[in-house]
């Protein structure tokens, strides 16, 4: 069935009855026109010359059907002529013993590296995708294994052998020179794979080593830091022990001790919780950290805007005599004068 | 003294005699027999199996194809070659050749537009004939093909059963197999059987692959050469007669090629198509709405959506490339 679209298009316009929609743009027409010109098809029936006439009574026959009718390709008959195949098999089919042929016919034979996940195995051809190229040619390798299979004690029935003994020269079809570029060519290979685990394991141990360095030097920083702190506080009599000179012996030995008692352990805690000494801990804020000083005298917005040190009365110089006088005589830090100095300096 | 060289054939490698075959590298190939003269028996066996084959060319081949004619007749020791055939000439002139040459079997390349390469088996006076095209050749030059087999051993020849089961693949069969099977007891044949073709069905065509035999437990190495054979027509009479089997699935090269173009010239064109009808939908006048008094009847305020903040980034899809046509097997390339 085969129509054209402009001449339903007519009978549409004509006949409103036949029910044909169609919803399509000129251009749409116009398009398939076009491409059906240009890739040559060719319809079965000369459907431009199709009478409307004709059209309905296609329609009345029910070979016409309802909605967008496209002209398509006929599907193109080849020949097969299984006859004249099967005759000409016959004609060329020589009657030779199997040895002279050696042809066999087989599936592929069992995948023994295959697992379920990693690929399906392809029983038949029908079944490989011939673009995955290890897919298809894991097929043809089976397929000549299974023929190997199957051959091999047929030949050795035939007294025909497979293995050429070592000493069996005879011409190659590929020359010496041939297979020297290729072995080449293999250690070539494999030596850029060897160079390449090389670098990357040198890589991987330097990574390693570099950790382990940091981490042995860490160490040794922390025995001494603890030696120095047993050293001092020994020095300043809070344990009278010398315990820590035998430090490392200890170390390996009383690791079950030291879980052991538990005193020991709490008082070190209790000495720690205190931190550094108080005068550690002044000289850490005047110059720990690169000196905090250093920074401290700014004029930034913050600083500006920060009237904090500011006393008005102070400013004013009105509270000050009073805050002075408040202190008391002694107290004040204001010097007196040269006379009464010496008047002071007198009497004492 | 000089019978103690030539020894090549089945019996001089079984007893391990000291008489046995030692030929230089350098190819120092001599016959040791020719049917009619018996110096010596040196094989085991009478020649009778008489097939040879013909392997020549048409003019305008490119290298690859030389070189894997060189490589059949190398794989085949019954087979001789012939000068390169002119196209003037009608292809039934090789049977002419054929018979001249003594040869029941022949194998014709053909190269076309310096692209094309096409393949005729036919066996030669009356026989049927088949016309390929071929693709993917890869010689036994190719380095990834490490393996080697003795020059002019006897192949053993492994089938996929979808050669069973149509007529069409039956006949194929058949002709490889009196084609490519080197005969036993050929002077120029080698007694050991060390290498193994392979023709499969994937893809609607026929792959050929050429495998050495290592080891007994079947394990195996590619020799080369190799080729897929995309079948077009059989027929019935030598290069000639009426046709027995037209391939359904061959697209001729051409063909496949001017579809290409087509399908990239039809995007193109759509395109621009759709371009110009945005370009005339913009310039329209458009149409103004009457306002329809009763419109706001049941229009109820929508509920305020949260706002929404954003705090990840967009994810951007990768474009994919649509590509119009899967380009089949890669055409051999000059």
């Amino acid at each position: 069935m085969i129509k054209d679209i402009n001449s339903i298009m007519e009978a549409v316009e004509e006949d409103a009855q036949l029910g044909h929609h169609s919803e399509e743009d000129d251009s749409d027409i116009s398009d398939i026109e076009q491409e059906d010109a240009q890739l040559g098809e060719e319809s079965e029936e000369d459907d431009s010359e199709m009478s409307d006439g004709a059209l309905q009574e296609a329609f009345a026959m029910g070979l016409l059907k309802p909605g967008i009718n496209v002209r398509t390709l006929a599907p193109k008959k080849t020949v097969n002529n299984t006859e004249g195949l099967k005759q000409s098999l016959a004609n060329i089919s020589k009657t030779l013993p199997w040895v002279e042929r050696l042809d066999l016919t087989n599936q592929p034979a069992e995948d023994i590296f295959a697992t379920p996940e990693t690929k399906q195995t392809a029983k038949t051809s029908e079944a490989i995708d011939s673009n995955n190229d290890f897919q298809r040619e894991m097929f043809f390798y089976r397929q000549a294994q299974a023929t190997v299979l199957e051959a091999m004690p047929r030949l050795k029935k035939l007294n025909i052998f497979t293995k050429r003994p070592d000493d069996y020269f005879a011409e190659m079809a590929k020359s010496d020179q041939q297979m020297q570029k290729i072995r080449k060519k293999l250690i070539a290979k494999q030596a850029i794979m060897e160079k390449s685990e090389k670098a990357k394991k040198l890589r991987e141990q330097r990574k390693y080593g570099k950790k382990v360095q940091v981490e042995v030097i860490q160490k040794r920083q922390k025995e001494k830091k603890a030696m120095m702190t047993a050293v001092k506080k020994y020095q300043k009599g809070m344990t009278d022990k010398l315990d820590f000179l035998d430090g490392d012996q200890k170390a390996t030995k009383g690791l079950e001790q030291k879980n052991a008692k538990g005193a020991n352990p709490n008082q070190k805690k209790a000495m720690n919780k205190k931190g550094p000494n108080a005068k550690r801990r002044s000289k850490d804020d005047r110059f720990g950290f690169g000196g905090k000083k250093s920074g401290k005298k700014w004029n930034t917005k913050e600083s500006h805007n920060d009237v904090s040190g500011f006393r008005a009365k102070l400013a004013h110089g009105k509270g000050g005599k009073a805050g002075k006088g408040g202190k008391g005589g002694k107290f004040n830090n204001k010097r007196p004068g040269k006379s009464v100095r010496k008047k002071m300096k007198g009497r004492s | 003294m000089s019978t103690l060289k030539r020894k090549r054939g089945g019996k001089g490698s079984a007893e391990k005699k000291a008489k046995k075959a030692k030929f230089v590298e350098n190819g120092n190939e001599q016959e040791s027999k020719k049917e009619i003269t018996v110096p010596a028996p040196v094989s085991a066996g009478k020649w009778k199996n008489k097939e040879r084959v013909l392997i020549f060319s048409s003019r305008g081949i490119n290298f690859r194809t030389r070189h894997l004619m060189q490589d059949l007749r190398t794989m085949m020791p019954h087979t001789k070659a012939d000068t390169k055939m002119d196209r003037k000439d009608k292809l039934f002139v090789i049977n002419e050749v054929c018979e001249i040459k003594n040869c029941n079997k022949c194998i014709f390349f053909e190269a076309k537009k310096k692209q094309d390469l096409y393949m005729w088996i036919s066996n030669c006076p009356h026989g049927p004939s088949a016309k390929f095209l071929v693709q993917n050749i890869h010689t036994l030059a190719e380095l990834k093909m490490t393996g080697n087999c003795l020059k002019g051993s006897r192949p053993l020849l492994s089938f996929d059963p979808q050669f069973d089961k149509e007529p069409h693949y039956a006949l194929l069969k058949e002709l490889f197999t009196q084609t490519f099977s080197t005969p036993q007891y050929h002077p120029k044949s080698q007694p050991f059987v060390d290498h193994v073709f392979t023709f499969s069905i994937a893809d609607k065509r026929i792959w050929f692959r050429n495998y050495q035999i290592i080891e007994e437990d079947a394990s195996l190495v590619e020799i080369g050469p190799r080729f897929v054979l995309n079948l077009i027509k059989i027929f019935q009479g030598s290069f000639g007669g009426p046709t027995l089997f037209e391939n359904p699935d061959f697209v001729s090269p051409n063909m496949h090629r001017s579809e290409i173009r087509l399908a990239t010239a039809a995007k193109l064109r759509e395109k621009s198509m759709v371009k110009e009808l945005q370009k005339v939908k913009r310039t329209e006048a458009k149409e103004v709405l009457v306002k329809d008094v009763t419109d706001m009847v049941f229009a109820t305020p929508a509920d305020e959506n949260p706002m929404q903040i954003e705090m990840e980034p967009p994810i951007e899809l990768k474009k994919k490339k649509h590509k119009l046509f899967q380009k089949r097997r890669s055409q051999q390339t000059n």
